[in-house]
């Protein structure tokens, strides 16, 4: 029923401006679940769109389950009805003039499924959302949360081989927006389809996603587990936008395979994580995650490098955890502590290390996002 | 405007509500004021009229002459009945067409990427310029069975066939297509304000492209389309010009041009005449109610205050076949019908001997430009009609933004009614609707009657309706969200506003 | 029909134009007794109308007609304005009724085609007669304050590019050989001179000519206007019409031909009077004084295809032969009384709804 999917060298241009979606190759695998991740305007919805067959792409390939079903080079473009995919809208799109049960057997209704087959498997889909009580309802006197399942539902229940979700919790509020991202991926696991699911929320990408690809102005940077994302970052924007917020200026001083030495321009120096481009006399920007920062001298016994000495600036109690901005290595630099005990006060001492392996050196001239 | 803007406030539950729904009544009186003398006290002398069978100014007031055997006689004439059922013929013939046309237009316009669509859409709201009584005489001159145009240029092709527009369906086909924008401006702003990704769920759930307009597409645009439908119906019943010029040389009558005749003929029949108008009224009206259940049961607009992304259909090559249509269209309504008038304009005389005659440059002159502009009535005239339409569009304009904004935009006690008494005009022909004001106006003191003012006061309660629909259909199109979100309070909670950023 | 057109000047012809003449002579002169010496009323009347500058004319003739006799009136006094109000026939007298009653009447004078509709509000009239009353017939004089204006006559036209073989007299409108539609009639109820029209086929052509004519089943036209731009413009090809009406439009060039028919020509006089209430009644007397007097019928003759209910026609116009036309005009007693009846009958056998 799952089937892979494979876009290769996908580009699209509109009338207007640069290419919404340019050069973009990667492959989801059956039963897999991928997240694109990237601030507004980056692409993604372009790409999901033109795998479901609503925009025409420019160029390159794109194969559900082995078959092409779109390579404008070879003139090939199969319409979005004989794709077998499902699709989630982010607004919804569920029909209001149809009760709840009236939607999700709309798709059934188009494939001359017969009347007990679609009443069997409306029924079984409504109960894997959890809607089975609310089957005879109007669409319209459901809650937003609800809406989402009866659309999930709806693309769900004729067993598509590829699913595509585009941002379909952003119009929940937070909480519900928790919730329902558990209950999507186990719902989708559960059926094994295979999906492609677009959002800008880290989080949430991390969470549901079983690889992650984070895209830019149109272009995928960088597409792995979201553990390979969050801790080896490729280049400085997939590092910010991730959250790595702290960026300490400096210039390597020499390599050491993976890893190598960086001078900060108060004259410390730490060891970092340096991607391939770099070499020994490079300007360099470091990024930290707040939260890897870590507090106190011990550990490590000791001895390990990057370790410093750093003066609490400010200190934001927020329940939960508590952010310090710590003054060191000559700058700001921002971390984080859980627990809802905060064990140092502003313009105390502390002692801290950054870890190697999470602190990642990109050159300078990468820009960082600039906002998100 | 200020006041207004204070009763908008209403729509959220606010601490100073007392307030405003004491503004509220008051704004409400005020128009309700307004229009009981521009409209309601018109229509009670009509009914006055109607019901007596008397001239009220005359024959003063008299309580016990007001029987209803008047109209009673009147239900009986069967030469009623045969009008009433012509305008039922025609109106619901010609509604159909504008039915079909406003759609097609509201759907290449919206949803196809057929080229030039600001033009179309331009194209397409054309017709409400043209007077109905120019549009009448172009059509004449144009599809007159003996001697138009049409017939003239046919024939000199050599075939057989002949276009009679003196005739029902020359007459629903001349309907259907001027009041098709009233249908286009409803089910364009439907269409544009619905989300195409309701559209391309179907597609995508395996539906036809066909199949996708069939479940999806009309079923959500029904209420603009049922809307839209009976404003065209109550638009033409009320139509005096077309069937005046296009059916009288046919001897079909509607009840517009029954009225006009039981006026004109010597001696005139006013309080029949008053009669058939109110019978007119009666079924605009109910009309106009059942149009306004539709429009408040169903919500036009899916998701708000959001701008969706225009979905446009690529037709191909067909995209071009879209664009002949539209251009035929324009053609037919506004090139055409243009033509024949300026032919008329500049023609000695309108007798053509074949096509031949019409390129026969001899027969062309300034004559009736000379008659007209030695004329000094011609001048004062022209100076009048400047100065009453600038006083009706000014005034008539305020007004009908205020009605349209209150009963669109506020929940103004009593705004229900408002809306329903600014459209009864639309029911009463223009001719009797003069003599309705004539009834009610000519005893008010000071020296207005007799003055352009006068003339004024007749225009802007006459095109009431129409102004204030047009006004509302562009009122409704802008979210109330919106509105209020401009003026700087917080979405409500159900707002599907995207909010960007750090979360 | 080459008898009708060529217009053979008579004895009595000649003797009418010298008398005009002699008329404008007078006038010229501004002489001091008298209606030949004074034809448009005393010089103390002329300077009082002077005084008063204007005056409010309603009138149910067409306003293009109206509009000529206007400026030929301010040809000979240019100091009286005159404001014109156009309505058709019905809703002028309404309107003339409904703004006496409310005391609002701003006409100074008022015209109508149908005398029997004037003759009921007659008391809304102050007395008045021209200078050259005793001019005029007696028969067509229905009220002391209610004069003939305007008179106007039938006439049958064709459009000459169509009709090969024209009709010659009222009977031939009966002939299936002009029938589907070739015909157009206006229709009885229109007014005044309509029904004179009809009354004068049933009268005079026989009981039964109505169902005849009707049987060529003709086109039905509100009135005369449309019918005249109809027949110009070929979409019916032979009409009775009022002379008035056709006749400028074939002096203008268009295809068409008119002809008085032999059975008779059934004429209509207005009904014109001045309101007691009138704010303007010196230039109102004035205005009425010029059209009642030869020169300003005269004028209307000839350059507006009317006729007269002068006793002695000062002139005719073209393709008026007063040695064979015979002039009919209605008994005002019958018009008055067979009338609702009568157009009852009309409406049926034409199949007119009303
Ligand atoms: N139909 C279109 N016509 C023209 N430009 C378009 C169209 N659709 C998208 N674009 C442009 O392509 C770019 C990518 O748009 P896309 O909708 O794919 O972004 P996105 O990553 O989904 O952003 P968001 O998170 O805001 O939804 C944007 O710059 C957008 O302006
Ligand atoms: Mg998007």
């Amino acid at each position: 029923m799952s089937a892979e999917l494979r876009v290769e060298r996908l580009r699209k241009v509109f009338a207007t401006g640069a290419p919404a979606v340019d050069d973009v190759s990667f492959a989801v695998g059956a039963g897999e679940i991928v997240a694109l991740l990237g601030p507004s305007g980056c692409g993604k919805t372009t790409t999901l769109r033109c795998v479901a067959g609503l925009e025409h792409p420019s160029a390159g390939v794109v194969r559900i389950g082995g078959a092409t079903v779109s390579a404008p080079s070879e003139g090939v473009l199969v319409p979005p009805r004989a794709r077998n995919v499902g699709m989630v809208f982010q607004s919804y799109a569920v029909w209001p003039h149809m009760t709840v049960e009236q939607n999700v057997a709309y798709p059934l209704r188009q494939r001359r499924t017969s009347r007990a087959e679609i009443e069997r498997r409306t029924a079984e889909t409504l109960k894997l959302v959890g809607l089975s009580e609310f089957a005879r309802r109007p669409v319209v006197s459901l809650s937003g949360g609800q809406m989402q399942r009866v659309a999930l539902a709806r693309s769900l229940v004729y067993e598509p081989a590829l699913l595509l979700l585009d941002e379909p919790l952003s119009n929940l509020d937070a909480n519900l927006r928790l919730r329902l991202r558990d209950d999507l991926r186990r719902i989708i696991k559960r059926t094994g389809v295979t999906a492609l699911y677009v959002t800008h929320d880290q989080a949430e990408a991390a969470v549901l996603g079983d690889r992650v690809g984070v895209m830019r102005d149109g272009r995928l940077l960088q597409i792995g587990p979201p553990a390979e994302i969050y801790n080896r970052p490729a280049e400085l924007f997939v590092a910010q936008f991730t959250g790595a917020s702290n960026l300490l200026a400096g210039r390597v001083l020499d390599r050491d395979g993976e890893f190598g030495t960086v001078e900060a321009p108060s004259g410390h120096r730490l060891v970092a994580w340096l991607p391939p481009r770099v070499s020994a006399g490079a300007a360099v920007r470091i990024a930290v995650r707040p939260e890897n920062v870590r507090f106190g001298a011990d550990g490590a016994g000791g001895s390990g490098p990057n370790r410093f000495t750093a003066r609490v600036l400010v200190q934001r109690y927020e329940g939960a955890q508590t952010v310090y901005s710590l003054a060191v290595l000559g700058g700001k630099l921002a971390a984080l502590e859980l627990g809802s005990s905060a064990r140092y006060a502003v313009d105390s001492e502390v002692d801290i290390v950054l870890p190697p392996a999470l602190c990642w050196a990109y050159p300078d001239e990468e820009d960082a996002v600039a906002n998100r | 405007m200020a006041t207004s803007l204070a009763l908008a406030d209403q729509v959220r539950p606010a601490p100073r509500l007392a307030s405003f729904r004491l503004g509220g009544w008051l704004w409400s009186g005020l128009l309700l004021a307004l229009l009981a003398f521009l409209v309601l006290y018109p229509t009670f002398m009509l009914l006055y009229g109607a019901l007596s069978g008397t001239n009220p100014v005359v024959d003063g007031f008299n309580l016990s002459a007001v029987s209803l055997d008047n109209f009673i006689e009147v239900l009986a004439n069967p030469n009623v009945h045969f009008a009433l059922v012509n305008t039922l013929v025609v109106c619901g013939g010609g509604t159909a067409i504008a039915v079909v046309i406003g759609l097609g237009f509201a759907w290449i316009v919206v949803r196809t990427n057929t080229p030039c669509k600001a033009l179309i859409a331009t194209a397409g709201l054309v017709p409400l310029f043209v007077p109905p009584l120019v549009a009448g005489v172009a059509w004449t001159i144009l599809g007159s069975p003996r001697t138009g145009l049409i017939n003239t240029v046919l024939a000199w092709l050599g075939t057989d066939w002949r276009l009679n527009f003196y005739s029902m369906p020359g007459l629903i086909a001349v309907f259907g297509m001027y009041y098709a924008p009233y249908v286009y401006m409803f089910t364009s702003a439907a269409l544009r304000n619905m989300d195409p990704s309701l559209e391309e769920a179907a597609e995508i759930s395996g539906a036809s492209a066909l199949g996708t307009l069939r479940t999806i597409t009309f079923p959500l645009i029904a209420p603009a389309i049922i809307a839209a439908t009976l404003l065209s119906f109550i638009v033409m019943l009320g139509i005096y010009g077309i069937p005046a010029v296009l059916g009288a040389p046919a001897n079909i009558s509607v009840l517009t041009t029954y009225i006009f005749n039981l006026t004109a003929w010597s001696p005139p029949l006013y309080s029949t005449a008053a009669a058939v108008a109110i019978l007119l009224m009666i079924v605009t009206g109910l009309l106009v109610v059942l149009q306004q259940m539709v429009l408040s049961g169903k919500s036009f607009t899916t998701v708000a205050g959001k701008a969706f992304r225009p979905r446009s259909l690529d037709l191909g090559r067909w995209r071009y076949f879209t664009l002949a249509l539209a251009i035929v269209y324009l053609l037919v309504v506004a090139v055409l019908p243009t033509l024949a008038l300026v032919i008329a304009a500049f023609r000695k005389y309108l007798f053509f001997r074949g096509a031949a005659s019409l390129f026969d440059l001899k027969q062309y002159g300034l004559q009736h430009f000379d008659n007209l502009f030695s004329n000094p009535l011609t001048t004062l005239s022209m100076v009048n009609t400047v100065e009453v339409a600038l006083i009706t569009a000014v005034a008539g304009g305020v007004l009908a933004f205020a009605i349209g904004y209150t009963v669109n935009r506020t929940n103004a006690p009593g705004r229900r009614a408002v809306d329903l008494i600014a459209t009864l005009p639309v029911a009463i022909p223009g001719l009797v609707i003069g003599v309705a004001y004539l009834w009610a106006w000519i005893g008010l003191p000071g020296g207005l009657y007799g003055t352009i003012w006068i003339l004024a006061l007749a225009f802007i309660a006459r095109f009431m309706p129409d102004t204030v629909k047009v006004l509302s259909t562009s009122l409704m199109q802008i979210h109330r969200e919106l509105e209020e979100a401009a003026a700087g309070s917080p979405p409500s909670a159900r707002s599907c506003c995207r909010w960007r950023g750090p979360a | 029909m080459t008898k009708i057109l060529t217009s053979r000047p008579s004895r009595r012809a000649l003797v009418k134009g010298a008398l005009g003449l002699a008329a404008a002579a007078v006038a010229d002169r501004a002489g001091a007794q008298g209606p030949g010496k004074n034809p448009f009323g005393p010089p103390e009347l002329i300077e009082a109308a002077k005084q008063e500058g204007s005056l409010v004319y309603y009138t149910a003739n067409f306003a293009e007609v109206e509009r000529q006799v206007i400026a030929a009136f301010n040809k000979r006094f240019p100091f009286v304005q005159v404001e014109m109000v156009r309505a058709p026939g019905g809703q002028l007298i309404t309107r003339v009724k409904t703004e006496a009653a409310a005391g609002k009447l701003a006409a100074d004078v008022v015209d109508h085609s149908d005398r029997g509709l004037m003759l009921e509000i007659e008391n809304q009239f102050a007395d008045y007669a021209p200078p050259n009353a005793a001019d005029y017939i007696a028969d067509v004089l229905i009220s002391p304050k209610l004069w003939p204006r305007a008179t106007l006559g039938w006439s049958i036209a064709y459009n000459s590019e169509l009709v090969k073989n024209p009709p010659k007299s009222w009977m031939d409108l009966t002939k299936p050989e002009y029938g589907n539609g070739q015909i157009g009639q206006v229709i009885g109820p229109s007014g005044g001179t309509t029904w004179t029209r009809i009354m004068f086929e049933r009268q005079v052509l026989g009981e039964d000519y109505w169902r005849k004519q009707a049987a060529t089943k003709p086109g039905l036209y509100p009135s005369g206007a449309p019918l005249s731009d109809a027949l110009v413009r070929g979409e019916v090809s032979i009409a009775p019409l009022l002379y008035n009406i056709i006749w400028t439009k074939k002096r203008d060039g268009a295809p068409v031909e008119i002809f008085f028919p032999p059975e008779g020509v059934p004429i209509n006089p207005y009904a014109s009077g001045i309101p007691k209430t009138a704010s303007h009644p010196n230039a109102a007397k004035l205005f009425l004084n010029w059209n009642l007097s030869d020169e300003g019928q005269t004028f209307m003759i000839k350059e507006l295809g009317q006729l007269t209910s002068l006793k002695q026609a000062p002139a005719y116009p073209e393709g008026y032969d007063p040695e064979v036309v015979k002039v009919w005009v209605p008994n005002f007693e019958q018009y008055k009384k067979l009338h609702a009846a009568w157009m009852e009958d009309w409406n049926k056998t034409y199949g007119y709804r009303q």
